[in-house]
């Protein structure tokens, strides 16, 4: 802390060694810290994957029993979600959002590094759940009581680590609005804003509207279990169905928190390497407003099984079909964005491309999800496991992917290798494919999700998606040491890095100043 | 470290739009609170 | 063996292949769902293609403007890049004509959703009850009622032994119904949620403790239909089938008639007294069914998660304590209640079963009787 009392106002400052890290305010170190943060959880929650791909090789227990395998599904997704996908995008969120909008920071600094330092307490402390008495929670990562309340001494836990990380969302959240409203620089309207910088305004908007939601539902849990509520108990007069409304109240919002950042991402890069604007921006910007407002009423597509009257289930249907018409806008805007353009394809426009593709797959397959006489037949199948892994795999991941491939060269000031990282897009994109497509065979031909063993007519997509699996799981070490590298050294890159890019980000030196702006730029 | 000076480093009129944010930050937190406290009251209520 | 593996995992993809290419070897290798033996799961079934035809349709469209893009509007190619970048006259029309497609595709959907949630005028009611891990089933007209669970052996699971045709998807006691009639069931859960589905019925609901839901079905071909719990329950979730066999009229009358014998003869029997032999015997059978999925076949339980019998304060402690704790379960935990899952002969054998198996020699004998008193 000396240091500032002894700083020289124009010279970039901060402390050396670790305690940089721990006591730092500065939105690119924070940045820095979620996104690696992020890798770290999302090699975790690969390993966790690979476990359970493991065990599906082939019928038949072999590696694990089913208590461990289901606890390993549950983790799996609380991980990806909460610790892998949710923190990258807070780190892109930190290191561009002030660059973006012509500001020298984050408008609250040290909220921003407290929102980071919890979430490693609240990862270990989830992680540690492994190995307590009765293993870790099991119940999948929708909590659904009564299952979720048979969790040995696990629990407590559990609940206490999901307030943590939705503290540290809405506080991330918060800084996230408060920077935008007030910290552009001047001329720098709302719909003059990038894309990015909008879908994370509204994806903020969305996290604060939802994490108390789940907390409340998690709360209620805890006093289930232990102070003798019976707030879904039906013994006692309470409603397990309630706990599943309320959670995916929170739970569809929290889907497009994971995926609209990525819409944002995908318009950044898109146009820079078509070298022609975006395609309708302000559709876009309204397009992802329509989609945020649907997300708060079509919960219950996710729940047609419970039993719900025929016009609540026809309510959820039409609601949800209604989803695809902004979604598809988006879609035609990609592509008339990239109609006529002058293309090339280094390896943050393959993820773009590779995301508008399989997304869109991934889109096509929500839409019959969203039928529900059908879904009586897809719901809890693998075809379900299919749809949220093309939408969060192909779609939120690559293009968390192609947003490092794009602005990395900014980050560090040195050119990652071209080769290598079209390398790991094809490897990537081939293997997912065949990891997650014939899930969709698996699910409609009658395997339910979540089960450890299954009969012997699965057996050889099985295999086929879990080779898949293990190649899509190594590639991605080819991923960690291609950005490894880039830090540490490697051609420079230019200022503007690549040809088509436009933004206030690009006119800064590659590497930024500690500082982004200091003195606002004018934006004409 | 950093915090303290950012305040400094702005430029004129920086500092207005800081406390603005601050506001801002406490006012969305409370609505956060408010959204927690009132879904737990509701549902033990049963009005959902 | 690998051989004969790659060969087969090749025959699979060769299929992947064949239905991308259009043609229909579905059936053979399980790629698109069930067209079902009743009438809602033809009609979820067509309504299914439709719906994958149109978004076919759709990819053709999109997905082809994109590649032709991708080959023609090159930088490589020379290509120079328009600066267009915004029509509303197209945005009107691409929110417009998918808002149109969606419309066509509720319609259907709606007269087939209708149709599905209409439970009236059936012929006959079963309920339908989720355990942690397997269904009880209950003909409310005829009285009649069993448990149904997992008939594949351990060593099949655990590898030790050839797996079968219908490996996981066996149970001992199938539901059995009569074709051709319109057959409600009302499902509803002991302990946590499960889900009732069997696929080529074309329908699945949820079974959650303190509701009963209600589906239907008429198949209308014989046979026997197979499917699974579709909610996650616990350990055992993939080990809970349902299997429904599809009778005529008559067979279905003589099955009937044979159960309700099979009941009134157990129901006689609780009456006397049953020698130690006897009720180890039948203890057994009942153990291994309902209690060895957890406190494992042995005894031994799973360090943490389950209970070891060998030996425990339970079962070699008060007979009045141990018998209780086997009719009203263990709130909170995995341990069910099981006086309203068996009859008082099965409580009655399980019990002495577990006070004097392996090792836990307390020499106690309980008498059907004296659970008929407990309950």
């Amino acid at each position: 802390m000396n240091t500032a009392t002894t700083h020289d106002a124009h010279h970039e400052e901060h402390q050396g060694g670790l305690l940089r890290w721990v006591f730092t305010t500065n939105h690119k170190d924070i940045g820095t810290l979620y996104l690696l943060f992020a890798l770290l959880m999302f090699i975790v929650g690969g390993a966790m994957a690979m476990i359970i791909r493991a065990e599906l090789f082939q019928p038949g227990l072999q590696f694990v029993d089913p208590q461990f395998f289901n606890s390993m599904t549950t983790m799996h997704a609380l991980v990806m979600i909460f610790g892998a996908v949710m923190p990258a995008f807070v780190g892109l969120a930190n290191w561009l959002i002030p660059m973006m909008i012509g500001a020298p920071d984050m408008a609250l600094p040290r909220m921003n590094n407290w929102s980071f330092w919890i979430l490693p307490f609240a990862f270990t402390m989830l992680l540690s759940t492994l190995f307590m008495e009765g293993g870790g929670p099991a119940g999948g990562w929708t909590l659904y009581p009564p299952l979720v309340l048979q969790t040995g001494n696990a629990f407590p836990f559990v609940i206490f680590s999901i307030h943590l990380m939705g503290i540290s969302s809405i506080m991330g959240a918060i800084n996230v609005i408060v920077t935008i409203v007030n910290m552009r620089a001047p001329g720098m309207t709302l719909m003059k804003m990038p894309l990015f910088v909008w879908t994370w305004l509204i994806t903020a908007y969305l996290l604060i509207a939802v994490m108390p939601v789940l907390a409340g539902a998690v709360t209620m849990l805890l006093t289930d279990r232990f102070f003798d509520t019976s707030f879904f108990n039906a013994a006692g007069g309470g409603d397990p169905v309630m706990f599943q409304h309320i959670f995916w109240f929170f739970g569809h919002p929290e889907v497009y928190i994971l995926i609209l950042p990525a819409f944002g991402i995908v318009s950044q890069i898109i146009p820079t390497f078509a070298r022609k604007p975006l395609f309708g921006y302000s559709s876009m910007v309204y397009a992802t407003a329509s989609i945020a407002f649907l997300s708060f009423i079509v919960w219950a597509h996710h729940m047609f099984t419970v039993g719900m009257p025929l016009a609540g289930e026809l309510f959820f249907m039409y609601a949800t079909m209604l989803i695809a018409v902004p979604t598809g806008v988006k879609v035609f805007n990609w592509v008339s964005t990239m109609w006529k353009g002058a293309m090339t394809f280094e390896t943050p426009m393959l993820f773009a491309v590779g995301f508008v593709v399989m997304f869109t797959i991934g889109g096509f397959s929500g839409l019959m999800l969203a039928i529900a006489p059908v879904d009586f037949q897809y719901h809890d199948t693998y075809f379900v496991v299919a749809h949220f892994h093309y939408v969060l795999v192909t779609g939120a991941v690559f293009a968390i992917m192609g947003a490092t491939y794009y602005w990395l060269p900014k980050w560090t000031g040195h050119m990652y290798d071209e080769r290598l990282g079209k390398l790991h897009f094809w490897l990537s994109a081939i293997f997912v494919n065949i990891l997650f497509f014939p899930q969709h065979f698996l699910g409609l031909a009658g395997m339910p999700r979540r089960i450890p063993d299954y009969s012997i007519q699965f057996t050889e997509f099985n295999q086929i998606s879990s080779i898949g699996g293990f190649a899509f799981g190594l590639t991605q070490l080819l991923f960690v040491y291609i950005v490894i590298k880039t830090i540490r050294g490697g051609a420079r890159a230019t200022d503007r890095v690549w040809e088509g890019a436009h933004g206030l980000e690009w006119t800064l030196p590659s590497p930024p100043p500690y500082h982004s702006f200091q003195t606002a730029p004018e934006i004409k | 470290m950093a915090a303290p000076r950012l305040v400094e480093m702005m430029t004129t009129g920086q500092d207005d739009r800081k406390r603005q944010a601050r506001w801002m930050a406490v006012l969305l937190a409370l609505v956060a609170i408010a959204v927690y406290a009132g879904f737990i009251w509701m549902t033990a209520k049963g009005m959902l | 063996m690998w051989v004969e593996k790659a060969k087969r995992v090749l025959t699979a993809l060769a299929g992947a292949a064949s239905m991308l290419g259009g043609t229909t070897a579905s059936a053979e290798y399980g790629l698109n769902l069930h067209r079902g033996v009743t009438p809602i799961s033809h009609e979820a079934y067509d309504l299914h293609m439709l719906i994958f035809w149109v978004c076919v349709a759709i990819g053709v469209v999109v997905f082809g403007a994109m590649f032709i893009s991708i080959i023609r509007h090159r930088k490589s190619r020379g290509h120079q890049p328009a600066q267009f970048h915004e029509s509303t006259t197209v945005e009107i029309i691409w929110t417009t004509i998918p808002f149109l497609i969606l419309v066509g595709m509720a319609i259907p959907a709606t007269k087939a959703l209708v149709a599905m949630e209409d439970t009236r005028n059936s012929d006959l009611s079963i309920k339908v009850t989720g355990y942690q891990w397997k269904w009880g089933y209950d003909y409310i007209d005829s009285g009649v009622s069993f448990i149904s669970s997992l008939a594949t052996p351990r060593d099949q699971i655990e590898n030790t032994a050839e797996k079968g045709e219908h490996y996981l998807l066996e149970v001992d006691k199938p539901l059995v119904v009569p074709v051709n009639k319109k057959v409600r069931l009302l499902i509803t859960s002991n302990d946590v949620i499960h889900a009732w589905w069997v696929p080529q019925l074309g329908m699945k609901k949820d079974a959650i403790p303190g509701f009963v839901n209600e589906m239907w079905f008429r198949i209308d071909t014989e046979g026997t239909y197979r499917g699974q719990c579709a909610e996650l329950c616990g350990k055992d979730h993939g080990f809970m089938p349902i299997v429904v066999v599809a009778k005529n009229e008559q067979d279905y009358n003589q099955w009937l008639a044979a159960q309700k014998a099979a009941s009134d003869a157990d129901a006689a029997a609780a009456g006397r007294d049953w020698s130690k032999a006897e009720l180890m015997a039948r203890g057994e059978k009942v153990y291994k069914a309902n209690c060895a999925a957890c406190h494992q076949a042995g005894g031994t339980g799973v360090p943490g998660a389950f209970p070891a019998l060998k030996g425990s304060a339970v079962a070699t402690g008060p007979k009045a304590d141990h018998l209780k704790l086997v009719m009203n379960g263990r709130p909170g935990t995995a341990m069910a209640a099981f006086g309203g899952q068996l009859n008082d002969i099965e409580i009655a054998a399980v019990v002495t079963y577990e006070r004097n198996a392996w090792g836990n020699d307390t020499g106690d004998m309980v008498q059907p009787s004296e659970v008929k008193a407990a309950r």
